[in-house]
């Protein structure tokens, strides 16, 4: 069995899981998440709760989609989803210096810079997806259950990616 | 030779691990944040006494200084780049700086953050003219809790008046204060 496929499926993992956290945070501190739609995205009331709760549908379907089949057309509508997110929450960011953003149900925090970084490792590991082709055999389990677990861990540090560098920033630092 | 399925078992093992591992360390951090473990220590430098000389480098010219230069009070902000309020208060403290500087008191935004990082925060060309950098030890002395927003008021023998969060009491009415000192100078004119 060829490398290939065991990266395809690690960053398919690594890319359910992400959407899955993803999802899982906003559910959690889903009026939190909601509120700052309007708050920090300025979008009227009105819609910020359409917006909510299709944002939430998607990034669930797509998750279990993207873990259980790993169908090609989940992972580009998840891109760009992705993609379109991160283009918002950056132009805010930049806009504004100051927005908060329940994205992984982060509470209470302000988006970082790291936060950002965070979105672009994401949207470079949905193009080294598109960009291996998918062989479509099938891996024996125990190679299933190994990239699955490796793409956790790389989905842990990814979603804790601020908290970990500011962690990191501090010991630097000496406080 | 051992056979390479237990290898995978034993490494997805390993990795299973690493992730609890990384889990319960990220907890304890959020936990320990919530703990109010630094409310053992004071929150300002004894009051009244004289503070020893701390030197303070000049964020934009990169010039050392004291606190009580000049032998002028001295209003001592910490903000830190970390904090979500202190954003919010960037803004209340650029407002006092003309007339701080009408009432002949320097207003000092002390960091112990790195320059860049300083600055990148603070923004503003006029902030930044007031920003300095202090070592971490120092940084610990006059604002032992480590909190933000932090303030400290030092009477012109460098000498601790009063301390706390922006926006307490204490600051409201210095900030009062520097408000009447304007209207009067401009009644004056």
């Amino acid at each position: 069995m060829g490398y290939e496929l065991f990266l395809a499926e690690v960053i398919r993992f690594y890319l359910g899981f992400i959407l899955f956290a993803a999802a899982w945070g906003k559910s959690r501190t889903y009026a939190y998440f909601k509120q700052q739609l309007t708050e920090s995205f300025r979008i009227p009331t009105v819609y910020s709760r359409m917006l909510a709760s299709g944002i939430l549908a998607l990034e669930w379907a797509l998750a279990l989609i993207i873990l259980t089949t790993g169908h090609q057309l989940a992972i580009i509508v998840a891109g760009g989803l992705f993609s379109l997110l991160s283009v918002v929450l950056l132009y805010r960011y930049l806009a504004t210096g100051m927005i908060k953003c329940s994205c992984f149900g982060e509470k209470d925090r302000p988006v970082t810079d790291y936060d950002l970084l965070r979105n672009g490792l994401v949207i470079m590991a949905f193009m080294a997806f598109l960009c291996l082709d998918n062989p479509a055999s099938e891996m024996a389990l125990q190679w299933l259950f190994f990239s699955a677990s490796l793409a956790v861990l790389l989905v842990l540090i990814t979603i804790n990616l601020s908290d970990i560098m500011l962690q990191l920033i501090d010991m630097a630092e000496g406080r | 030779m051992v056979d390479a399925t237990v290898l995978y078992i034993v490494l997805s093992i390993l990795l299973f691990s690493l992730i609890l591992n990384l889990m319960l360390t990220l907890n304890v951090m959020r936990t320990l944040r919530r703990l109010p473990i630094a409310d053992a220590l004071p929150l300002t430098p004894t009051p009244q006494t004289e503070l020893p000389p701390v030197l303070a480098t000049l964020l934009v010219s990169g010039e050392v200084t004291s606190f009580n230069a000049g032998e002028q009070p001295a209003v001592l902000v910490f903000l830190s780049s970390r904090c979500p309020k202190c954003q919010e208060k960037k803004a209340e403290v650029e407002a006092l700086l003309p007339l701080a500087t009408a009432a002949e008191v320097h207003l000092w935004l002390v960091s112990s953050e790195t320059a860049w990082r300083t600055r990148r925060f603070l923004s503003s060309a006029v902030l930044q003219q007031h920003a300095v950098l202090i070592s971490q030890e120092n940084y610990k002395l006059l604002n032992p809790r480590q909190i933000s927003p932090f303030y400290l008021f030092i009477d012109h023998d460098a000498r601790v008046q009063a301390g706390g969060t922006l926006g307490d009491e204490n600051w409201q009415s210095f900030c009062e204060q520097m408000m009447e000192i304007q209207q009067s100078a401009g009644a004056l004119n």
